[in-house]
């Protein structure tokens, strides 16, 4: 540096330092403290209606360089008011204040260049009246001066702020503030800019609801105007620490990080507040709000009008900070989390009686969902909402959209409105899920043990939910549930196994039809292309295009027993139970358990193919059946448990039966059955070569199950053709005791004997109109009379027929006691017949009367016989009896050897005509013995009486007594082949000549009148014959 | 003259045989005035009879079943029967259950105590021995 600019610059130096102190030795002797003092008291006195008092003033030029500043310490304002805790308004330490002095001496204008505080201590009080303790500015200056403080640069640090408010019950405390404020005070209007700093603050309204609101470490900023003490027009921005905000004992912010930036136009003596821009910061949580709020100064209700946005919050931080007061315990058994962003608005009263509506458009994302009665938790959840609060009313949620993942891997939709969210919830609510059936094992019984499939369902419901009170199925007002399965595979009790490679189930509850009077609870509609239920070893059933309409009564209540109706069709059934199966070609109908005791099943089908075993095969081409069953405990019998009520039709059906030579043909069968009765209004059957048509009752049916009564039958048979041989081995041993079939299959095993066993326990009597019958190798025609089986009896009773050889009648009876034991008897009739004919028909009377076969013509014959059997039909002839009559007339004595010989041995002429006008004969047969009583044979001018015995082993003792023209007798003694004709005496000489008849001839002719007596008795006139 | 003659010896042969044998009728149909009938008493018949396989049992008040073991018969099954005995002619009626009746005659020949005898008009005999 030159030299000389180093002398230069001293030289200044030390010239300002001389001016400095020439200027403040000048201001200290001008304005010496005490001076100062005067001015600056008797300047207040001017400008304040409070004491003022300060304890020293001083004029300083360094700490307001380059203005003039007025330091001031202790600087107090006292203006006491009644209720004021302090009378104190203003406490400062030390103040420094930059004043334009000409302008203040000149203009009476104070303008503060630069003012600043150091400690002290504000107390603003507002006493019950509105009167403030601040309001010590002179308004009413005699002077007329105006003042104006301009304000340009104001700071204070370590203020103490207080301020109370008795008429709007209000108190705020202010501590440690550092204060910055630049503006103008003119008059009660304040324009300008502060800020504060404090350590902390709080701010309490005492009145009949309370408020507090505080906070530390507190900045607050104003830049705006203050008009009138009162009006409020500008930005807020306020930060505060540890906030805690509570009303009455509900806490809405406690201890919370808040920031807060508003635009705010306030009456403050209307608490009337318009925000604007105003965005507040709860911790992380970011809320922007513009509105109005407004406070009743009488009622103190608030009025809130604002529209609110967040940004994305964390449910999880945010549901903690509701006020129990506000929310309840309604998420006491809620879990909720994820980003949350609202939108809406808050309008209405706040007091204590009211709350303001709260709307918002809430955004759900990455969320997530419990609830305790609800046993599936949601995540991933994405969701769109309309919330609208209404704590006075009614707080409703409808859900645009929402959309979950649960266990994992299934994703479900939903929307739909819950109304009265914070009551009694009603969810109106409209899902879809696509769900893998494996995830949801809860949800199934525990006894299915396996499953797999998926499902597409769509649920529509409408629930109450109540959180005061356990959920039930019965809040569930309406629920609809359309569900396709794929893949659907379920085993139960790991042995009865569902499939469907898809399976639509359409659920509704509650039902509102009542279809079945069954309390009608669920309603489920099931469409399968295919099922298959499915039990390996026990049964088998597919279906193909199932149709199900299902209705149950209350499943869920154990109390009442299941009931349950469906209707069903098929396009085919197939069924395999045990050894039994069934194809079913197109069956409908209705099957309902109305309850345990009672079914209905309604059955309409085309074909019906069943199997069982190789016991019995069935089909019919049309089958209608309508069964109810009522079941009774404590009864052994099915039949009798189940007391069916049956009406079956059947249409061209056929059974094929094991061991049963030909198949059952029903071309028409139509029954009414019941446990008292079965009516067949029409049965035709095809059995084998017989065609018959069966009407009638059968009665008796409980009774015979029950093994007290006979099964009672009266009934209408009409047959075009009868084969009576395949017919009873039909019906052989039907009913039998279980003694008897014991002893037919011994006896069959033993020697292949297999009698007819007639059915046992039934009262069956038929009338019967028979066209053509085959029995045995003979045929009859037009059979009209009664048959009746009773209890192992079987009896033609006063049977009409007739067949080529003659017109008949029989009555016979067949009675099978014992295998070895059969009875046999009959009462047989034939008139008009020819000889030759009859033998033919029934060669047992050519054993019984031999000589017959000699004659030829027509004849009567009555016979009636008995015996009993042995297991191979052979007779037991120590049981044989019968007797016989024959009349003939016009006979014609053909010429056989025997009759050579006869005639030879009496002496016939060669000449003799063999024309018999007449043979009245009677016979008995006892054991192996045929004894044919005395009678009177007419051969031209020969008369004979014929008397004689043979024995069934075909040995002959026989006596012919000729009587005219002479008397002589004919012993025929021997065998078939060698008889022996030997001359003798005539037995019965005189026994057709009343007057001559001797005594035993008389006995004679007395049992040959009891034989035709009897035999005759149960012949019917020939007119009913004929018919 | 032979003629004559022969013809008059075949006239007496004739006779004499024609005379024979109405001799010979009369002489047998006389017979029957001078048979004897024994008479037994009934009291007797009461009981089982047996005879072989064969058993009959008569009541007292003219009723009587009959059954053979040899064709797998019991007394439970037997057959029924009315009875007379007129001196000694033994009347069994067999009543068929379908109507009808079967009258058998026998000529008692014995009844006591331990035996019963009869037969019929064609040499059928019988012989029971009292059962119980």
């Amino acid at each position: 540096m030159k030299k000389g600019l180093k002398i230069t610059l001293i030289s200044l130096a030390s010239l300002f330092l001389v001016i400095a102190i020439a200027i403040s030795v000048a201001l200290f002797c001008i304005f010496s403290p005490s001076k100062l003092a005067k001015i600056v008291n008797s300047q207040a006195d001017r400008f304040l209606t409070c004491d003022f008092s300060m304890e020293k003033a001083g004029l300083t030029f360094f700490k307001t360089f380059p203005k003039i500043g007025l330091d001031l310490e202790n600087v107090v304002l006292k203006n006491p008011q009644k209720g004021e805790v302090s009378d104190t308004l203003l406490y400062v330490k030390d103040c420094v204040a930059a004043l334009d002095i000409r302008e203040l001496l000149k203009n009476n204008n104070i303008i503060i260049h630069d003012f600043s505080l150091n400690k002290g201590l504000v107390n603003l009080y507002i006493d019950e009246k509105g009167n403030g303790n601040y309001n010590v500015f002179k308004t009413n200056d005699t002077s007329t001066t105006e003042y104006r403080i301009d304000l340009q640069k104001i700071k204070a640090k370590q203020l103490d702020i207080r301020y109370q408010n008795d008429q709007a019950k209000q108190r705020a405390n202010v501590k440690d503030a550092d204060l910055t404020v630049k503006g103008t005070f003119e008059h009660k209007d304040i324009n300008g800019a502060a800020e504060l700093a404090a350590e902390s603050f709080a701010f309490a309204v005492s009145d009949s609801s309370s408020l507090h609101f505080s906070g530390d470490d507190v900045k607050v900023s104003y830049d705006g105007s203050f008009t009138d003490f009162n009006l409020i027009d500008g930005n807020v921005r306020a930060d505060i620490r540890d906030a805690v905000l509570c009303v009455d004992t509900t806490h809405y912010i406690n201890g919370m990080d808040l920031s807060l930036a508003s635009d705010v136009q306030a009456d403050l003596d209307n608490l009337h507040f318009d925000l604007q821009n105003t965005q507040l910061n709860v911790d992380k949580q970011e809320l922007k709000v513009n509105g109005v709020v407004n406070m009743d100064t009488i009622t103190h209700d608030i009025h809130t009008d604002l529209h609110y946005q967040t940004g994305d919050w964390k449910i999880e931080e945010i549901l903690p900070m509701i006020p129990r007061a506000v929310i309840g315990n309604k998420l006491d058994d809620m879990q909720i989390s994820g980003n949350i962003a609202l939108e809406g608005d808050v309008k209405g009263t706040y007091s204590d009686t009211q709350m303001p509506t709260i709307t918002s458009d809430v955004a759900w994302h990455h969320g997530r969902f419990a609830m305790k009665d609800l046993p599936l938790d949601f995540e991933k959840a994405d969701g769109l909402f309309d919330l609208h609060l209404d704590f006075d009313n009614q707080s409703d949620v409808t859900v645009k959209s929402l959309s979950a993942t649960t266990r994992k891997r299934n994703r479900v939709t939903v929307s739909g409105t819950i109304k009265d969210l914070l009551g009694k919830m009603l969810l109106d609510i409209f899902a879809t899920g696509k769900l893998h059936i494996t995830d949801f094992k809860d949800f199934l019984p525990e006894d299915f043990t396996q499953y797999e499939g998926q499902a597409d369902i769509r649920l529509k419901t409408q629930l109450q939910y109540d959180p005061d009170k356990e959920f039930s199925v019965e809040n569930v007002k309406n629920a609809t549930a359309n569900c396709l399965f794929k893949n659907l595979s379920l085993l139960y009790h790991d042995t009865t196994s569902m499939a469907s490679p898809q399976m639509q189930v359409d659920l509704a509850f509650p039902v509102k039809e009542r279809p079945y009077k069954i309390g009608e609870w669920l309603n489920a509609k099931i469409e399968a292309g295919n099922l298959t239920i499915s039990n390996p070893g026990q049964f088998n059933i597919s279906g193909t295009d199932v149709h199900l309409d299902a209705y149950t009564n209350n499943l869920l209540d154990s109390t009442i027993n299941l009931k349950f109706a469906t209707t069903y069709q098929f396009d085919q059934l197939d069924a395999q139970i045990d050894t039994i199966s069934a194809q079913l070609s197109q069956p409908k109908g209705v099957f309902a358990l109305r309850n345990t005791n009672q079914i209905q099943l309604d059955y309409a089908g085309s074909t019906v193919k069943a199997v069982a075993g190789n016991t019995v095969k069935f089909l019919s081409q049309t089958l209608n059946l309508h069964v109810k069953t009522d079941y009774k405990e404590g009864e052994n019998n099915l039949l009798l448990q189940w007391s069916p009520t049956v009406q079956l039709q059947l249409a061209n059906a056929k059974a094929e039966i094991q061991d049963v030579a030909h198949a059952v043909e029903f071309p028409a069968l139509n029954i009414d059955f019941n446990p008292r009765k079965a009516v067949l209004k029409k049965a035709n059957l095809k059995f084998g070569q017989s065609d018959i048509n069966l009407t009638g009752t059968i009665t008796g049916i409980e009774p015979y199950l029950r093994d007290k009564g006979l099964l009672k039958g009266n009934l209408e048979l009409v047959a075009n053709y009868l084969n009576l041989n395949e017919l009873m081995a039909f019906v052989n041993g039907f009913g039998a005791p279980d003694s008897l079939t014991e002893q037919a299959k011994q006896v069959s095993d033993e020697s292949g004997d297999s009698p007819f066993i007639v059915p046992f326990g039934v009262d069956v009597n038929m009338n019967t109109t028979i066209k053509k019958a085959l029995y045995e190798e003979a045929e009859f025609n037009n059979i009209a009379g009664r048959v009746y089986v009773k209890d192992g009896i079987l009896v033609l009773e006063e049977m009409g027929l007739t067949n080529e050889a003659a017109r008949m009648q029989l009555t016979a009876m067949y009675r099978t006691p014992r295998m070895n034991h059969l009875f046999l008897g009959f009462d047989f009739h034939l008139l008009d017949i020819k000889i030759d004919k009859l033998i033919a028909m029934i060669p047992e009377v050519d054993t019984l009367l031999p000589m017959l076969k000699s004659f030829s013509g027509n004849a009567e014959f009555h016979f009636a016989a008995e015996t009993y059997l042995k297991s191979n039909y052979d007779i037991k002839f120590s049981t044989l009896r019968g007797a016989a009559a024959i009349n003939g007339h016009d006979l014609v004595v053909l010429d056989s050897e025997t009759y050579k010989n006869i005639a030879k041995k009496l002496m016939f002429s060669k000449k003799t005509e063999n024309k018999i006008d007449s043979l009245s004969t009677e016979i008995t047969i006892f054991r192996n013995e045929v004894d044919v009583y005395p009678f009177l044979l007419s051969i031209d001018k020969y008369s004979a009486i014929i008397s004689g015995r043979h024995n069934l082993d075909m040995t002959y003792d026989y006596n012919i007594s000729l009587v005219k023209p002479i008397r002589i007798g004919l012993d025929i003694i021997g065998t078939e082949d060698r008889l022996k004709f030997k001359i003798g005496k005539a037995k019965y000489a005189t026994m057709f000549k009343p007057e001559k008849r001797k005594v035993v001839e008389s006995s004679v002719l007395e049992l040959k009148t009891l034989i035709n007596k009897t035999l005759q008795e149960n012949v019917k006139d020939d007119e009913m014959m004929r018919r | 003259m032979e003629k004559k003659i022969h013809i008059i010896q075949s006239i007496r042969r004739k006779s004499i045989f024609v005379l024979g044998f109405a001799l010979v009728v009369f002489l047998m149909a006389g017979c029957d005035h001078f048979n004897h009938k024994e008479k037994f008493d009934k009291t007797l018949l009461s009981g089982y009879w047996l005879s072989g396989t064969l058993y009959e049992y008569y009541n007292a008040d003219g009723t009587g079943y009959t059954w053979d073991i040899l064709d797998d018969v019991t007394e439970e099954e037997a057959q029924h029967f009315t009875w007379t005995l007129e001196k000694s002619t033994l009347t069994q009626i067999h009543q068929m259950e379908m109507g009808g009746n079967v009258p058998k005659t026998y000529t008692v020949t014995k009844l006591n105590a331990t035996t019963l005898e009869y037969h019929d008009n064609y040499g059928k005999y019988y012989t029971f021995t009292r059962e119980r």
